[in-house]
């Protein structure tokens, strides 16, 4: 893999370009910007690619194709784009995760006095510099104004509004290279790494802007035992961020015909499409009439009638409410049918819906353990679905109920608001071996959108389509 | 394969005499610690040739050490930015739409700084060319340009190359004037005058690079003379056994012409003189063996050495 840019930008003033291994589009940017004294207005002339100042100028050079190959060419004088300056090749799986997470620019205060920046350092997981072992900076340090933010003011890459300014030439122009054998042994590590682990691991997440998943997500990716020695790097898992981690327990022979099909029901209830009753396990049984327990633990004993007590698998009580039910409180918890439990998966939050289809999808489509479910990997997706379907269920089930019963919302843990659930899969050529989750930051509820939201627009859609079809029709009679 | 130097446009420079004085001059004046030297010559005497030569080779100075060659355009006034863009243009940087002097400055300091770190010193040496068209200003714009790079650790230092039978220039001021302390002290403390080929001796050197210390194609180990006149150099013909004879035909049609005797020849007409006995004669002549009295008169003829110091003399009658 090449670490370093192949060839010297021409008509621009660098110092050693060539040998800062792992260099960022942004970080070049920076050091040609910089070094040259040339300012935003300057750059459309100088590297030959236009910006508006609302961008974030190393997202643009992560992420942009055009605008990379621009400065490549500037730089190298060849249209190959560096592979070190696309920001999935620093992802150690599959997936794109800048689709849902809000980008900064994030730089390492000793590593920016020489103009360097990498996009390892704009990795969630990734929260100290490897090689100064400093905290990433994602805004000014005196006075708190994002790096984009001070660009839009100054017109200068780096320099703040308030005078700070992290760059130093004579640090860039120095006679030693700062750090070169330590980048190259880092960066060449934590490529291969992740390059490998691209075709093993994969990301699973809501589908949603969640800005509150950096956590979460950093949570998921563990150091491996080649970056051992750059461990302080890592994000150090929070208490605050609730993780979960899921093994593949391998059987001594395959399950049995009966328990295989509950699991692909199980799935397959779930499957990505219209929303409708999804199958569950009875060993869900207990841990979702758990839920619903819980949460009506809080409410008064006149909130519910004795037949949604009952609905609810409530104790009965002399005190419940008098009157007439309500269907929808009726309707919403586990049912009991025959020998099948039932849920509505419309009252699952929308984003947890889709979490849920993902995972399906994989269990029935994508496993290849499908030929021999002994290796364990449908139980440990099975089992991975009913742990992200629990606290889903108590999050869609208090947003509908809460309707009728605000008083749900007093619950401690339901009060933050909602979080969604980030899944990192492990496979390997028996299908999945590991599942983590984590799941995001509590977010406020207004935020949350239940599956069922989409039947009015499809409805509201094909009766538009109808309309006018028949209008054509009449036109054309 | 591309054509033989001697037969392309803008042949390649090779080393002379006074080649050798102006570069003993130049490093005598690094050793001091100077920060420049006045290199001046007449028209045509080979001075950029000479600037040419040393800035493709770095093999005259031990050290590693960056060098580079502007040459300075003519012009009626300068802005305050313009001497630093002229370096900057020079070394083919980009140049932003605006940009102030100050910034140019430094654009051009980290240049310079950032072609010492490739080369692994910390010289520079650049020839200004036509360094009679300096504006007193530009030796200020030298002056903070030497102080930045001296703060970082490098020593900057400047060729002036001036024509010296040139007149009616700013740079008169400073020549004839009185420069300031740091300006005089810097650059115009160390001075020398660049010649022309003075004696046998010395073109006898000047005719020897073409015997043994030139080679074409490369690695063939195929001397200039060698090329052009293969069946007399393998007989042990050498154009430097030419030397006296080539002298003594040069001081004869001086003589004729009327001009004075002593005298030191150009490198414009001693280089065309050269290179048209060569490929003009020894190429094209059957059974070469040696050059006679007319073949060199001939190519003194063609290389105008009788109105190249007719009209150095006329200047100076002029004046």
């Amino acid at each position: 893999m090449i670490l370093t840019l192949p060839s010297h930008a021409h008509g621009l003033v660098h110092a050693r370009l060539d040998r800062q291994a792992g260099i960022s589009g942004f970080g070049t940017l920076l050091h040609l910007a910089r070094l040259n004294h040339f300012t935003g207005r300057d750059f459309a002339t100088a590297f030959g690619f236009g910006f508006q100042y609302r961008e974030d100028l190393s997202q643009i050079l992560a992420f942009s194709a055009a605008r990379q190959v621009r400065l490549a060419r500037v730089v190298t004088g060849m249209e190959d784009v560096p592979e070190v300056w696309h920001a999935p090749a620093w992802q150690p799986f599959e997936g794109n995760l800048w689709q849902w997470i809000p980008w900064r620019l994030r730089i390492c205060p000793c590593c920016a006095r020489t103009g360097y920046h990498t996009n390892l350092c704009q990795m969630p997981w990734i929260a100290r510099c490897p090689w100064h072992d400093v905290g990433l900076l994602e805004q000014c340090r005196r006075c708190g104004t994002s790096w984009a933010e001070g660009f839009k003011h100054t017109n200068i890459l780096l320099q703040c509004p308030c005078g700070l300014d992290y760059f130093k030439e004579h640090a860039l122009l120095g006679r030693t290279l700062a750090q070169e054998t330590q980048r190259q042994g880092l960066i060449g590590a934590y490529l291969t790494w992740a390059q490998a682990q691209r075709s093993t691991a994969a990301l699973i997440g809501p589908e949603e802007s969640d800005p509150g998943a950096k956590q979460a997500i950093a949570t998921l990716v563990a150091p491996p035992a080649s970056l051992r020695p750059w461990a302080s790097m890592w994000h150090r898992a929070s208490y605050e961020t609730h993780r979960r981690e899921l093994w593949r327990r391998p059987a001594s022979q395959c399950p049995e015909q009966a328990v295989r099909t509950g699991i692909i029901q199980y799935a397959e209830s779930f499957w990505p499409g219209l929303p409708g009753m999804a199958k569950l396990p009875q060993t869900l049984c207990s841990p979702l009439v758990g839920v619903t327990r819980e949460l009506a633990a809080g409410l008064p004993d006149a909130a519910l009638t004795s037949r949604e007590r009952e609905a609810w698998s409530l104790a009965p009580n002399k005190h419940a409410a008098g009157g007439c039910s309500r269907l929808e409180l009726l309707l919403l918890p586990l049912q009991r049918v025959v020998d099948g439990l039932y849920l509505d998966v419309r009252v699952l939050p929308r984003s947890a819906y889709r979490t849920l289809s993902q995972l399906a999808h994989r269990l029935i489509d994508n496993d290849p353990s499908y030929a021999h479910g002994a290796s364990g990997s449908h139980a440990l997706l099975a089992d991975a679905m009913s742990k992200i379907l629990a606290p889903a269920y108590a999050a869609g089930f208090t947003l509908v109920a809460g309707r009728h019963l605000p008083a749900l919302y007093d619950h401690p843990r339901l009060r933050a608001g909602y979080r969604s659930p980030w899944l990192l899969v492990d496979r390997d050529l028996q299908g999945a071996l590991s599942v983590r989750i984590a799941w995001s930051q509590r977010r406020s509820w207004t935020c949350i959108e239940l599956a069922d939201q989409t039947q009015p627009k499809l409805r509201r859609k094909s009766r538009h389509t109808k309309k006018n079809s028949s209008r054509a029709q009449r036109l054309r009679g | 394969m591309s054509a033989h130097p001697l037969l392309m446009r803008l042949r390649p420079p090779f080393a002379t005499r006074p080649i050798e004085r102006m570069t003993n001059a130049i490093l005598s004046a690094i050793d001091c610690e100077y920060r420049g030297i006045v290199i001046h010559g007449m028209a045509r005497f080979g001075k950029s040739w000479a600037v040419r030569y040393l800035t493709s080779t770095n093999s005259w100075l031990q050290d590693s050490f960056y060098s580079a060659r502007i040459s300075v355009p003519m012009s009626h006034k300068r802005t305050e930015g313009a001497f630093f863009s002229l370096w900057l243009d020079r070394f083919s940087m980009i140049l932003p739409e605006r940009c102030s002097a100050l910034q140019r400055q430094a654009r051009l300091r980290n240049f310079l700084i950032s072609k010492c770190l490739e080369s692994g010193g910390n010289l520079i040496v650049v020839f200004l060319d036509e360094a009679q068209r300096l504006f007193p200003d530009d030796y200020e714009h030298l002056c903070t340009l030497d102080n930045d790079l001296t703060d970082a650790g490098y020593m900057l230092f400047v060729v002036l190359v001036v024509q010296s039978d040139y007149t009616g220039t700013a740079m008169e001021k400073i020549y004839d004037g009185n420069p300031p302390p740091h300006v005089r002290g810097r650059y115009l403390v160390r001075r020398h005058e660049f010649g022309g080929l003075n004696g046998q001796e010395e073109i006898a050197h000047a005719l020897g690079r073409m015997d043994e210390n030139s080679e074409w194609p490369e690695g063939s180990g195929c001397s200039y003379s060698a090329y052009f006149a293969k069946d007399a150099f393998s007989k042990g013909w050498r154009l430097r056994s030419h030397a006296d004879q080539i002298y003594q035909r040069a001081v004869r049609m001086r003589g004729q012409a009327g001009l004075p005797a002593g005298w030191t020849w150009p490198m414009k007409s001693f280089e065309v003189c050269v290179n048209y006995l060569l490929t003009n004669i020894a190429a094209q002549r059957q059974n070469f063996t040696d050059f006679s009295d007319e073949d060199i008169d001939e190519a003194l003829k063609a290389a105008g050495f009788i109105e190249l110091e007719r009209s150095r003399g006329s200047e100076r009658d002029e004046e």
